[in-house]
C-alpha cells in the first residue's frame, strides 16, 4: 500500500445527525476527503431473531428523525411476508403519515439548516441564530412550525416518535373526522407559515440571481446516476417503480417490483467507514467515481420525475427546472429548492387525502393472506430512498434483515463531492498553513445540501451532533499527530 | 474435581416440604448439596427468585409442589407455577443457559421416595452440566 | 449560572428531538443553566466544553458503543456534579441492547455481511467498536430519565429536578427513577379494574384484529403494561398498540422479563387450567415466542437475563 498522511477535518460534522467527520487522505497519486461515519449499532444483527410483525416498531429506533419513514418502509416489507394487501383505509392513513414525515423533515432543514446555509452565504457562520439577529420574523415562524408539528404528530401518531401503529395488512387506528378537522386547521398554519419562509427563499436566493451564482461553481456539480420512485412518471413518495436515470437523464432502467433493488444498488464495505458505499451495480464499485455513484433524495426525485403532482407544487417544479436550465439539475445546491418544492407538494397531498371519504370508512386492517418467505419494502424517506428486506421462517421470525437508507446510499455520492475540493484544501494548508474560509463553507454546504442523517446511515454508524445549525468543527492533523490547524 | 453442585430446591409446605420431613424420619438419603427452602406454595415462587438464586451461587433450582390437578392447597398455585418455570426455562434457553438447571416436579406428601429419586437425579444432571458459573474445573 | 451539558451518545436522534421539543419549561432552566454543550441547539464544539472544569448537570442520551464514547462519557461524567441519563438506551441500553449477546465482531459480520465488494485496507482512525453499553453501566447517575423517546411527561419532571437542584443545591433520594412510580395497567383505561384481568391465550399482533377498547392482554395480545413503569401515560395504548415496554422495570433495580413472566403465570388461562392440563397450557405457551425481543426489547442489556448469560461466560464475580 502506498503512503499516505491524514488529516482529519470537520470532526464532527456538525447540524447534521449522528457522528460523522471528513477525513483528508493523502498519498502519492491522489488526494481525497473521505466522509466518515462513526457508530455503529447493528440493526440488521438485532432484528434476528424477532417476530416479523413487530419488526416496525423495532426497526422504527434505526432513527429517531425519520422514524415514521422506518416504521412505514418496514411495514411495506411485513405486508408482503404476511401475503396482505393493505385495506385502501389503511394505505391513505399510511400516506398520509409518510407526508407528515417528508414535510416536517423537509421544513426543519429548510427552515433551520438550507436557508442560513445559502442566505448566509460569505459568512463564517451561517446558523439559524445568525438568521435571528437579522431576520427575527423570520426564524420565529420557522419555530412555530416546530411546535405545530408536535401537536400534529401527537394527535395523529400518539408520540412524536417511535410510536406503532403499522401492522401487517392495515393499522391499528384510523381518523376520525374531528381529528382531521384539527390537524386540517394546524396543517393550514404550517402552510401559511411555510409561504413566508418560501417567500424569503425566492426573494433572496433564487430572484436575486444568488443560486445561480453559486451554482456555477464546479464543486457542488455531481454527475452521477440519479434513483427515486415514480407513478406514472409523477414524483412518488410512497409506492411506485423505482427509476434510475443516468447523468444525461437517460432512463436507465424503471422496475416497478421494487424487490428486484439489488439489481440496481450494489454495496460496498470499507475498512474507514462504519457505513457501507453502495453503488450503481451495472456500472461496477469505482470508489469516489461519478461512473458508480447514485445520488438519491429530493433532488434526484425532481430529476427522475416527469410531473409533480398539485397545482402550487407543480408550478414551483416547473420554476425550478427552468431556472436550473432543465434537467438532470447535477448542482447540489438546489436540493434546497427541491426540498422546498416538496414540502408543498406534500401539504397539497394531504390536503387531498384529508378530503377523501375513504380516509374514514372501511377496515383498517386485513388479516387474510399467504405468507411468503421474503418481504422488502421501499419508499421515499425524507432524504431519499429507504429499503427494508426481510427473510424469515415458516414461523414468522426474522431470519435475515438488509436495511439500505438514503443517507447510505448518499454516502458515496458526498465522499465524491467531497474529492472535488481536497486537492484544494490541501494545497492551501500546506501553503498558507490553513484552510480558506471559503473552501470550509464549500464543503460545510456540500455536506448539508445532503441533509445527511447519520444515524440512518448510522444503523450501521453514526455521526455526532444534530440536524441544527452548528458551524463545523475542523482540525487538520500531521501524519506524526501534531494538530496543525482546528477552527 | 472437589466442585459440589449447588442446589436450592423450593418446596412447598404442604406436599414436596412434607416429603421431605418424611424422608427425614424414614431416614432416605438425600445428596447433602441441596438447600431446600420450604415455601407456602409453589404459586408464590416468583422467577424473580429462581434467576437470583443463580446469581448468588446456585448451580441448579428444584421446585417441588403438589399434584395436579387437584391438590394445590390454594387450589391452583401448582398451575402458576407449572406456567411460569415453563417460560423461564425457554427463556434461560435464549441467553444460552441450559433449561435443564431449572426442574418442577410434582411430588406428594406421601412420596418421599419419589423426593429422594428426584433430588438425586437433578444433582446428578446439575452435576453432569457443571457450574454456572465460567470454569468448568 | 449554572451549567448545563447535553451529550449524544450512541443515539438514534429521537432522545435529542424530544428534549428539543419541551418548549417553554426549558425556558424556565435557562433561567438557572447555562447551556455550554448541547450540539443539535447552540454552536460550541468538544474542545469547548473540554475546556470546562466543572459541570452542574450532564445529560447523557443514547448507549456506548465505540471507544470515543466510552472515553468520552467517562471523563465528562467525572467533572459533573448531577448526571442525568436520558432516553431508555441511556438508562438500559434500548433496542440496540438486544445485540449485548454477540460481540461487537459478530454484529458487524452480519451488517457488513450482505455486501457486495470489499476493500482492505486501512480505517483512517475509525473509533473502535466495543461491547454495547448502557450510559448506567459507565457511570452511576443521579437521575433516570427513561423512555424511547421520553414523553413530554418525563422531560417535565427532569427539567423540574434540575430546577430544583440549581435551587436547594442537591439531590435527594438518589437515583431518581423518573415516571410514575406504578405500572401501566394502573390508571390504564382498558383496564378493567372490577375484574381481574385473564388472558383467553395466546395470539401474535397480525393475528387479531385489535379491539380498541378492551385490555390487550384480555385479547391474547401481549402488552407489557403490567411490568412496565408508568412513564407516558399509555401513549401507545391509544393509538391501538400494545405497549412495548420502553419506560422499563417498574423500580430501578427491576426486571420487565421475569415480572411479566410472573404475570402471565398468573392470569393465562386461568379459568381451563384444570381441564387443559399441563399438556394443554404448554401447547399454549408455545405459541409465545422470542422472549428476549418480547420482553426485554429495551432492557435485555440491564436485565438479569443479561447478568445470568455474563455468568455462565464466566464474566461475572
Ligand atoms: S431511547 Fe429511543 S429515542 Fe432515545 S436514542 Fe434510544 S432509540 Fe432513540
Ligand atoms: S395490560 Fe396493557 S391494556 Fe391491559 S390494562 Fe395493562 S396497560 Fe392496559
Ligand atoms: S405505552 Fe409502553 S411502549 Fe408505549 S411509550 Fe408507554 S411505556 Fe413506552
Ligand atoms: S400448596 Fe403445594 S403447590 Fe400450592
Amino acid at each position: 500500500m502506498s503512503e499516505y498522511r491524514l488529516y482529519r477535518v470537520l470532526d464532527p460534522v456538525t447540524l447534521v445527525e449522528g457522528v460523522a467527520r471528513v477525513v483528508i487522505v493523502t498519498g502519492d497519486r491522489d488526494i481525497r476527503a473521505v466522509y466518515q461515519i462513526m457508530e455503529f449499532r447493528g440493526f440488521e444483527k438485532l432484528a434476528i431473531g424477532r417476530k416479523m410483525e413487530e419488526l416496525p416498531r423495532i426497526m422504527s429506533a434505526i432513527c429517531g428523525v425519520c422514524s415514521w419513514s422506518h416504521h412505514l418502509a418496514s411495514g411495506k416489507a411485513i405486508d408482503v411476508v404476511f401475503g396482505r394487501r393493505p385495506t385502501p383505509r389503511s394505505t391513505l392513513v399510511r400516506k398520509l403519515v409518510n407526508y407528515i414525515q417528508v414535510l416536517d423533515s423537509h421544513l426543519l432543514h429548510f427552515a433551520f439548516i438550507g436557508l442560513p446555509d445559502v442566505t448566509l452565504w460569505g459568512e463564517m457562520q451561517r446558523d439559524i441564530s445568525k438568521l435571528l439577529a437579522k431576520n427575527p420574523g423570520l426564524v420565529e415562524a420557522a419555530l412555530k412550525t416546530r411546535s405545530l408539528f408536535k401537536v400534529l404528530e401527537k394527535k395523529l401518531v400518539g408520540k412524536i416518535q417511535h410510536g406503532g401503529f403499522v401492522v401487517p395488512g392495515g393499522v391499528t387506528r384510523g381518523f376520525n373526522r374531528d381529528e382531521i378537522a384539527e390537524a386540517e386547521k394546524i396543517l393550514g398554519e404550517i402552510s401559511d407559515l411555510t409561504m413566508k419562509l418560501h417567500e424569503f427563499f425566492k426573494d433572496r436566493v433564487v430572484y436575486s440571481g444568488l443560486l445561480r451564482k453559486l451554482a456555477e461553481r464546479g464543486e457542488f456539480d455531481l454527475k452521477a446516476y440519479n434513483l427515486g420512485l415514480v407513478s406514472g412518471g409523477d414524483l412518488e413518495l410512497y409506492d411506485g417503480a423505482l427509476r434510475l436515470i443516468d447523468s444525461k437523464g437517460r432512463v436507465v432502467a424503471e422496475i416497478a417490483d421494487n424487490s428486484k433493488y439489488s439489481d440496481l444498488i450494489g454495496e460496498a464495505t470499507v475498512p474507514w467507514n462504519y457505513a457501507t458505499l453502495p453503488y450503481y451495480k451495472q456500472a461496477g464499485f469505482k470508489l469516489f467515481s461519478e461512473e458508480s455513484t447514485i445520488l438519491v433524495g429530493p433532488l434526484a426525485r425532481i430529476n427522475v420525475s416527469s410531473r409533480v403532482r398539485g397545482e402550487k407544487a407543480s408550478l414551483e417544479y416547473g420554476e425550478l427546472v427552468e431556472y436550473a436550465g432543465g434537467k438532470p439539475i447535477s448542482n447540489l445546491l438546489y436540493a434546497h429548492w427541491a426540498r422546498l418544492v416538496e414540502i408543498i407538494h406534500c401539504i397539497e397531498m394531504m390536503r387531498e387525502i384529508m378530503d377523501k371519504p375513504e380516509l374514514y370508512e372501511g377496515g383498517l386492517v386485513n388479516i387474510t393472506g399467504s405468507p411468503v418467505e421474503r418481504g422488502i419494502g421501499v419508499l421515499e424517506a425524507p432524504r431519499g430512498i429507504l429499503i427494508h428486506d426481510y427473510t424469515g421462517n415458516g414461523e414468522l421470525i426474522a431470519t435475515s434483515a438488509r436495511v439500505i437508507t438514503p443517507t447510505t446510499i448518499n454516502n458515496m455520492a458526498i465522499n465524491t463531492n467531497l474529492t472535488k475540493v481536497s486537492g484544494r484544501l490541501v494545497e492551501e494548508i500546506r501553503s498558507k498553513g490553513e484552510p480558506s474560509r471559503e473552501t470550509i463553507a464549500i464543503m460545510e454546504s456540500m455536506i448539508r445540501a445532503y441533509d445527511p442523517c447519520n444515524s440512518c446511515a448510522t444503523h450501521v454508524l453514526r455521526i455526532n451532533g444534530h440536524s441544527q445549525p452548528v458551524s463545523f468543527t475542523l482540525m487538520v492533523v500531521s501524519e506524526e499527530g501534531e494538530v496543525l490547524w482546528w477552527g | 474435581m472437589s466442585w459440589r453442585p449447588r442446589i436450592i430446591a423450593f418446596f412447598c409446605k404442604w406436599c414436596a416440604g412434607s416429603a421431605a420431613e418424611t424422608a427425614g424420619v424414614m431416614r432416605l438419603r438425600y445428596d447433602p448439596n441441596i438447600v431446600p427452602i420450604i415455601v407456602p406454595c409453589t404459586g408464590r415462587i416468583d422467577p424473580q427468585l429462581v434467576v437470583s438464586a443463580f446469581l448468588n451461587g446456585a448451580d441448579g433450582v428444584l421446585i417441588g409442589g403438589c399434584h395436579t390437578p387437584n391438590d394445590c392447597h390454594y387450589s391452583s398455585g401448582n398451575f402458576k407455577a407449572f406456567k411460569r418455570v415453563y417460560m423461564l426455562r425457554k427463556m434461560l434457553a435464549e441467553v444460552g443457559v441450559e433449561p435443564e438447571r431449572v426442574r418442577l416436579e410434582w411430588i406428594s406428601a406421601t412420596e418421599a421416595p419419589k423426593l429422594v429419586r428426584v433430588v438425586n437425579e437433578f444433582v446428578e444432571e446439575v452435576r453432569r452440566l457443571g457450574p454456572m458459573g465460567g470454569s468448568r474445573a | 449560572m449554572l451549567k448545563l451539558a447535553v451529550i449524544p451518545g450512541a443515539i438514534c436522534g429521537g432522545c435529542d428531538v424530544a428534549l428539543a421539543s419541551v418548549g417553554e419549561k426549558l425556558l424556565d432552566v435557562l433561567k438557572y443553566y447555562e447551556i455550554v454543550y448541547w450540539p443539535i441547539a447552540i454552536d460550541r464544539k468538544l474542545s469547548d466544553l473540554e475546556a470546562v472544569e466543572e459541570i452542574d448537570a450532564l445529560i447523557y442520551m443514547g448507549g456506548v458503543s465505540t471507544s470515543e464514547e466510552y472515553e468520552l462519557a467517562r471523563k465528562l461524567s467525572s467533572k459533573s456534579r448531577v448526571k442525568v441519563a436520558l432516553g431508555t438506551c441511556s438508562v438500559y441500553g434500548g433496542i440496540p441492547g438486544l445485540n449485548s449477546l454477540s460481540s461487537p465482531l459478530e454484529v458487524y459480520k452480519v451488517n457488513m455481511g450482505k455486501s457486495d465488494h470489499w476493500i482492505q485496507g486501512d480505517s483512517l482512525g475509525l473509533p473502535q467498536l466495543i461491547p454495547y453499553m448502557a450510559y448506567t453501566d459507565v457511570v452511576e447517575p443521579d437521575i433516570l430519565a427513561p423512555g424511547c423517546p421520553p414523553s413530554g411527561k418525563v422531560l417535565d419532571q427532569l427539567l423540574e429536578q434540575l430546577i430544583e437542584y440549581a435551587v436547594k443545591g442537591e439531590i435527594e433520594h438518589k437515583p431518581i427513577l423518573l415516571g410514575d412510580p406504578e405500572s401501566l395497567c394502573n390508571k390504564c383505561p382498558r383496564n378493567p379494574k372490577t375484574t381481574k384481568i385473564k388472558m383467553p391465550g395466546i395470539y401474535r399482533l397480525h393475528e387479531v384484529e385489535l379491539d380498541d377498547k378492551k385490555c390487550f392482554l384480555e385479547q391474547g395480545i401481549l402488552c407489557m403494561g403490567p411490568a412496565t413503569r408508568n412513564i407516558c401515560d399509555h401513549s401507545c395504548i391509544k393509538t391501538n398498540y400494545p405497549c412495548t415496554g420502553c419506560g422499563g422495570p417498574l423500580e430501578w433495580g427491576g426486571d420487565s422479563g421475569v415480572s411479566m413472566i410472573s404475570s402471565i403465570g398468573s392470569i393465562l388461562l386461568v379459568d381451563s387450567e384444570k381441564s387443559l392440563l399441563e399438556p394443554g397450557l404448554t401447547r399454549e405457551i408455545d405459541k409465545l415466542r422470542d422472549y428476549i425481543g418480547t420482553f426485554y426489547r429495551y432492557t435485555l442489556r440491564k436485565s438479569m437475563l443479561y447478568k445470568l448469560r455474563e455468568l455462565k461466560k464466566g464474566g461475572l464475580k
